[in-house]
């Protein structure tokens, strides 16, 4: 399986970058490009829309409600209103969000050092092996989180962190370190597409003017590249965030637990719906926060991230 | 106040693959030169231009500052200003801060950097201008934001690549003329590169013209238009008529029976012999309808098309199945189909060895 979709992955690869991208302002607005809709056409498209985005919404919908439901069945509408899951998720098992919150920011973290490290590498230097560190940085999109997890669980079971002398699968670390390997083509790719469009000049303006290569990595590509990075990095949080496969075998303990596990616990106990619904709604208000700000920061680029 | 060395470049070669973007180019540029690389898009000035700042690292031959061996000298070490064709200005700086990063990374004091930066400011024109950002600058101000901050430094050379070709014509006559004067104000080393060759003769002390990576002449802008040294040169600077024949007689002139069947004298000023083949040129422009005055020669045209071009009418002729191009003064009236006789001086009409 993961064969097939690597193959397919390495195929558009090769196929759009025989393309040459160039930004080319063709003298008419955007704007000019929009068309109006007006009169019977509204009649079908509005009713379209609104439906499509209803179905599509009606999850969270249920969520919302069922996370201040106190008693909700047989009836389209909940009978009784309690803020007691969002109490029960707050204070008595306050970890899941909290580890959530640690784990996912410190793998987009560290997505965001490695990403930029090796899209600079891919964009800049020639170097023996290039392909293979290509692939590697997006082998990751490719394997499926259930087989990340088992071939985790089994890589590390035994592997003792040194000083500590217990297994790695037995800390919460495995779990930062999971998620940033599955999210680092995020941050591989936003920085890849914001580095090939500074062009090479600016670099080689700064050592022309006596700035070494860190210096001016410091002071002129990382800037350059920041909006492109941090994009990239909070999407890579975004994702960390509702990651379930992995999770599900490497949480060590309940203490330990992340929010998506914390969700897999209360929905198979009989009281748990109502909390694991807030957790939900916090899920969700996490990801949609999250895009709004990368939104905002990439505006129209916004697909740029996701060219191979 | 800037240090102006002389830049030496001996036998150096640079391949790229197959292609070879310098074939052993040997310059001698003088300190406070005005030094012009003048070539068609891919003959390899730029190639040369980034191995004198340290871009490209030479496979052979070296680069030497004055006496100063710099060939393996890393670009941020070497100390020159570049101004790159695109500007390279940082987007995520002022103008201030652009001019100024070349100092900051020299770790010169916070009053110092203020003070010279104002005073390059003023050298370009650009006073008011600190805090804006490049994108609020239009193309003629971004230039002169990259040329201040390439000389902020006090750079031993000042190197140019093709800096006004993203101007238009009239910026680019009005930018020509102020790096001129700052070049001659500062006194500092230029290497300036371009492929407009009436560029390169209007602001240079000397031009090299560089052709599938070698040098092919250096010479003065007046001594490269008058006395080009083949064929390329001749028809790559201003247009050319070119007579292909073989030599008869060499005596006080160099008399060609050139392949159309006319006679071409020209002055001696190469080693030929009789029964060379060589090529004689004459620009359009040294065609007159009058004798001059001075020996000359004569050549005789069926017209084909008059063009009016303002400045003067560009006359198209036929002498056998040759076209030959002349311009001469709007006040005379011909029409396609006349016979014509142009005249042209004999030190006006050069010779060329043909060049495989």
């Amino acid at each position: 399986m993961a064969g097939v979709s690597l193959l397919v992955l390495f195929l558009v690869r090769k196929y759009i970058s025989l393309r040459q991208y160039s930004i080319v302002s063709s003298g008419i607005s955007p704007a000019a490009l929009v068309k109006k809709i007006h009169g019977k056409k509204m009649l079908v498209v509005l009713p379209l829309c609104i439906n499509i985005i209803l179905v599509s919404l009606l999850p969270h919908i249920g969520i919302l409600l069922a996370s201040f439901a106190k008693v909700w069945s047989m009836t389209y509408l909940p009978e009784t209103f309690t803020l007691e899951h969002y109490s029960e998720v707050l204070f008595r098992t306050p970890q899941f969000i909290q580890n959530t919150l640690l784990y996912c920011s410190l793998s987009a973290v560290f997505d965001i050092v490695l990403g930029a490290i090796i899209s600079y590498l891919m964009v800049r230097k020639t170097f023996p092996g290039k392909d293979i560190l290509d692939g590697l940085a997006m082998l990751p999109f490719a394997i499926p989180g259930i087989v990340v997890g088992i071939g985790y669980l089994r890589a590390f079971y035994r592997f003792e962190i040194p000083g500590l002398g217990i297994p790695l699968t037995a800390t919460w670390f495995i779990l930062p370190i999971s998620y940033m390997i599955r999210r680092l083509p995020y941050t591989v790719r936003s920085s890849y597409a914001s580095l090939q469009q500074i062009h090479i000049s600016l670099e080689e303006a700064s050592m022309n003017l006596g700035a070494n290569r860190l210096q001016t990595f410091l002071r002129i590509t990382m800037p350059l590249m920041l909006t492109g990075i941090i994009a990239g990095g909070i999407l890579a949080f975004v994702n960390a965030v509702v990651e379930i496969s992995t999770t599900l075998f490497l949480t060590p303990s309940l203490e330990q637990a992340s929010l998506s596990f914390g969700i897999y616990q209360y929905i198979y106990n009989p009281q748990g719906k109502g909390p694991a619904s807030a957790l939900g709604v916090f899920a969700i208000l996490l990801v949609a926060i999250s895009i709004f700000i990368v939104q905002k920061i990439l505006g129209r680029r916004m697909g740029t991230i996701f060219r191979a | 106040m800037i240090n102006m060395v002389s830049v030496k470049l001996v036998n150096v070669i640079k391949r790229f693959g197959e292609v070879i973007a310098a074939d052993h180019v040997n310059l001698n540029i003088k300190d406070g030169e005005f030094f012009t690389l003048l070539g068609p898009s891919g003959c390899g000035k730029t190639t040369t231009l980034r191995i004198i700042a340290g871009f490209y690292h030479p496979d052979n031959g070296s680069v030497f500052f004055d006496d100063e061996d710099v060939t393996n000298l890393q670009p941020e070490k070497r100390q020159t200003g570049m101004v790159f064709q695109n500007y390279a200005l940082w987007p995520h700086m002022k103008v201030s801060e652009n001019v100024a990063y070349g100092l900051k990374v020299r770790k010169i004091s916070r009053n110092e950097i203020k003070e010279r930066v104002t005073r390059i400011l003023d050298l370009v024109q650009l006073q008011g201008m600190e805090n804006r950002t490049p994108f609020q600058l239009s193309g003629g101000q971004q230039q002169r934001v990259a040329l201040a901050r390439a000389l902020v430094i006090e750079p031993k050379v000042l190197l140019l690549d093709e800096p006004l070709s993203n101007l238009d014509a009239k910026l680019r006559l009005e930018m020509r003329r102020e790096i001129i004067q700052i070049q001659k104000k500062l006194g500092i080393t230029t290497i300036y590169v371009t492929h407009d060759q009436e560029e390169a003769l209007s602001v240079s002390d000397r031009i090299a013209i560089q052709h599938h990576g070698s040098i092919q002449q250096v010479a003065s802008p007046k001594e490269i238009y008058d006395r080009p040294k083949n064929a390329f040169i001749a028809d790559f600077i201003g247009q050319c008529n070119f007579f292909p024949g073989t030599i008869e007689k060499v005596n006080k002139y160099v008399t060609v029976a050139t392949d159309v069947e006319e006679r071409l004298r020209t002055l001696k000023y190469d080693d030929v012999k009789i029964g060379d083949r060589v090529i004689c040129v004459v620009r359009p422009e040294n065609f007159s309808l009058n004798k001059p005055t001075k020996e000359f020669n004569v050549v005789e045209c069926e017209i084909t098309s008059v063009i009016f071009i303002g400045k003067s009418n560009r006359i198209y002729g036929k002498i056998g199945d040759m076209t030959v191009l002349a311009e001469i003064p709007t006040d005379v009236t011909v029409e396609p189909g006349e016979r014509l006789s142009l005249y042209a001086s004999i030190d006006e009409t050069t010779v060329l060895p043909i060049t495989s």
